[in-house]
């Protein structure tokens, strides 16, 4: 029962979104590295974590650390990026500045400014740094992270890495969430572009089995060749790749032909009168707000499938590519 | 000897200015707008480079703002700010508290700018000579001076920065111990004297309309001179002309009057639109003319031509006073850094006034006197011998 066209409609319509996904997902990326959304939302995030308080911006000193600041890839922009490992030496090395007095005065015989830095042990300057710091919310929480760890500062260390750690889940699922809505208007764009439009291929990869079967071939292979996400190469080629090697049921060549306005000259007007004829057509047709509406449905569906994003259908495909596999292999 | 003093820069950029900081310049909405497009790193540099289209002095300061804003921290724009010039070459870098301009919370707070600030000496311990922020709203009466004290005795800053026209007057109560250190310690004095500029944008209180202060009087003044009348009558409800109110020269003769050894400099010479007033004889109502009053009548006085010198059709007035013994030497060079960016970069500013100095008889020793002498008999103290 299973090894039906019902499997192969599944595993082709899952595959074409997870293209159109994966589009989406690197325009999207493309636009959010222009504007550096990831690092802005990360400094927000760690903004909530460290405060804050009414006196010293941890997170800008964070932020001002030479070590931090070296993780940025372009002068004068901020990473987007920081390991565990990273933001608990920094955090050490922030507490310990606390715990360390210094004076600048300038010496009366060479006239010049001379710095001066008490230094204890590194341990000891970590706890006194503890004590200075201002009352904050974040006072509290590193100090509970020192009073458990035994005032051991390898312990004190990995709690606070932990901490970072487990709040970096977060940090990924807010940006996920945060990045949704853009990839809806990003992905409706493309799909009135591109002619994505969900009813059509759900048609057409019901009534046309070759197209299917050709579909599910490249579904397969792009299984057995990538064995997660991250493996994935995105580029320009990537795409037109599939393009050219697939029959996809997308782009407007289809709606022209239909259209019947190939006969009125179509190829020679330009881009707009091409646009121009299209949409004359869909509103001189019988049923003409019918049929725009359901075609305007169809572009909206898209988008919002789209908005579960690439992982989802990346998964959702391994999974019905298995099972179609030991559904043959019992079979 | 071969560094000159800057005495007039600032280093703070956007992160430091409150939310509603832009209000002061332009509508409500557009300044909200405006804002949200800081936000972004791009559109920054978009606003910078449309602003630079609109001839306003106010849009031009603002404009210079958002270019500095760019950057990521104090320690970018003073290297940005050294690039222009010699190794040796040191800089007044002026902080200032924002946080009682009335303007709504900055993502980092004055103590933070302070923060940054002392990293930035930490790194360039003889070139860099911060002025302490007091604003008499921060602590009580005593804090205000301990704070200060504080940052000039360990802290290798050089000097007190005072910016009146945020909403407090210069003879605030809270104000007094903080000259009387001040003066105990020679410590040099900056405060900010033009008409407009950065205001404060809260609410006037009554203790604004009728302030306490600790010297009521200025019986020096002359008579023929403009005097502030309190309780204030007019402008309640403008903060864009309210605040000439805090700023006015009167206030610190009043000052004066109770400290006339106290240093202090005058920022911008009153700006230019001021100098320009100062042309015809009479003209007592130019603050350009009243700091000039106060230069003659007190042994510490100063002023300096920070942010006037990117207006070329003033340097004749500058020169003037420069050359004229009664005050040349207490005036100090400066150039406003970065509030003049967008109308000049810094290298071309400072070198055109030079060129016009030098092009004038005596021109160089009046450049080393402002560039080197005159600043050194100002930011000399008990804790700093230039």
């Amino acid at each position: 029962m299973f090894n039906s066209p019902i499997l192969d409609f599944s595993i082709s319509l899952i595959f074409l979104f997870l293209l159109f996904s994966l589009l989406v997902s690197w325009i999207m990326e493309f636009i959010a590295s222009r504007f550096n959304r990831k690092g802005r939302h990360l400094k927000k995030m760690l903004y909530a974590l460290l405060g804050g308080d009414e006196t010293i911006n941890w997170t800008s000193r964070l932020y001002n650390h030479p070590l931090i600041e070296s993780l940025s890839v372009k002068y004068n922009r901020i990473t987007s990026y920081i390991p565990e490992d990273t933001f608990a030496e920094v955090i050490n090395d922030l507490i310990v500045e606390e715990g360390r007095e210094y004076t600048i005065k300038q010496d009366p015989d060479t006239r010049e400014y001379v710095y001066k830095e008490e230094k204890g042990k590194y341990d000891e300057d970590l706890k006194k740094g503890l004590i200075n710091m201002h009352d904050s919310d974040l006072k509290r929480t590193l100090q509970m992270f020192y009073d458990q760890s035994g005032e051991e500062i390898g312990e004190f260390t990995l709690s606070v890495k932990n901490w970072y750690k487990d709040y970096m889940d977060r940090v990924n699922h807010t940006y996920g969430r945060k990045i949704r809505k853009p990839l809806i208007i990003i992905g409706c764009t493309i799909a009135l572009f591109f002619n994505v439009d969900f009813f059509h291929i759900t048609n057409r990869l019901w009534v046309d089995a070759n197209l299917r079967e050709s579909i599910v071939v490249a579904a397969e292979s792009f299984h057995d060749k990538y064995a997660d996400i991250n493996s994935l190469e995105l580029s320009k080629k990537f795409f037109k790749d599939y393009e050219n090697s697939l029959d996809l049921p997308i782009g407007w060549g289809e709606e022209v032909k239909k259209t019947e306005v190939v006969e009125q000259g179509y190829y020679e007007k330009n881009m707009f009168q091409r646009g121009g004829m299209i949409i004359s057509y869909y509103l001189h047709a019988d049923s003409s707000w019918w049929l725009i509406l359901i075609k305007l449905m169809g572009f909206l569906a898209s988008g919002f499938i789209v908005a579960f994003g690439a992982p989802f259908w990346f998964d959702l495909l391994k999974k019905a590519v298995s099972f179609k596999k030991i559904v043959k292999s019992k079979s | 000897m071969n560094h000159i003093f800057n005495c007039h820069t600032h280093i703070f950029n956007i992160d430091h200015a409150p939310e509603r900081f832009l209000q002061g310049f332009a509508a409500k909405r557009i300044a909200n707008i405006a804002w949200a497009l800081l936000q972004l790193p791009t559109g920054r540099r978009i606003a910078a480079f449309l602003l630079r289209f609109i001839k306003n002095p106010n849009v031009s300061k603002y404009a210079s703002f958002v270019y500095v804003g760019t950057m990521k921290s104090q320690n970018h724009v003073f290297h940005d700010l050294r690039s222009n010039y010699s190794k040796q070459d040191r800089f007044v870098i002026l902080s200032l508290n924002m946080d009682f301009m009335g303007a709504g919370k900055a993502s980092e707070a004055y103590a933070h700018q302070v923060y940054e600030l002392k990293r930035v000496k930490k790194n360039n311990l003889n070139t860099c000579l911060p002025f302490y922020s007091v604003d008499p709203r921060a602590g009580s009466i005593y804090e205000n001076a301990f704070m200060a004290r504080d940052h000039i005795e360990n802290k290798g800053f050089a000097g007190i920065k005072i910016y009146p026209a945020l909403g407090f007057y210069p003879f605030d109560a809270d104000m007094e111990e903080t000259y009387k250190f001040a003066v105990g310690y020679n410590v040099p004095v900056m405060t900010h004297c033009t008409r407009v500029g950065s205001y404060y944008l809260g609410k006037i209180t009554p203790e604004m309309i009728k302030p306490a202060a600790f010297c009521p009087h200025a019986s020096n003044w002359p008579k023929s001179y403009d005097i502030i009348d309190f309780p204030l009558k007019k402008n309640l409800d403008k903060n864009s002309l309210f605040c000439d109110y805090f700023s006015h020269p009167y206030n610190y003769a009043r000052v004066l009057e109770v400290y006339p050894e106290l240093k202090i400099c005058f920022a911008h010479a009153g700006d230019d639109p001021e100098i320009k007033k100062a042309r015809t004889v009479e003209s007592p109502e130019s603050w350009f003319t009243q700091i000039k009053y106060l230069i003659e009548t007190y042994p510490n006085v100063y002023t300096d031509i920070s942010f006037t010198l990117s207006e070329k059709d003033i340097f004749e007035d500058l020169y003037e006073t420069i050359a004229d013994p009664k005050y040349g030497h207490r005036v100090l060079f400066g150039t406003d850094y970065f509030m003049t960016l967008m109308k000049k970069k810094e290298k071309p500013l400072v070198n055109n006034f030079r060129e016009f100095l030098y092009s004038k008889p005596d021109g160089d020793k009046l450049w080393h006197a402002i560039t080197v002498k005159n600043p050194e008999s100002y930011l000399e103290s008990d804790y700093y011998k230039p």
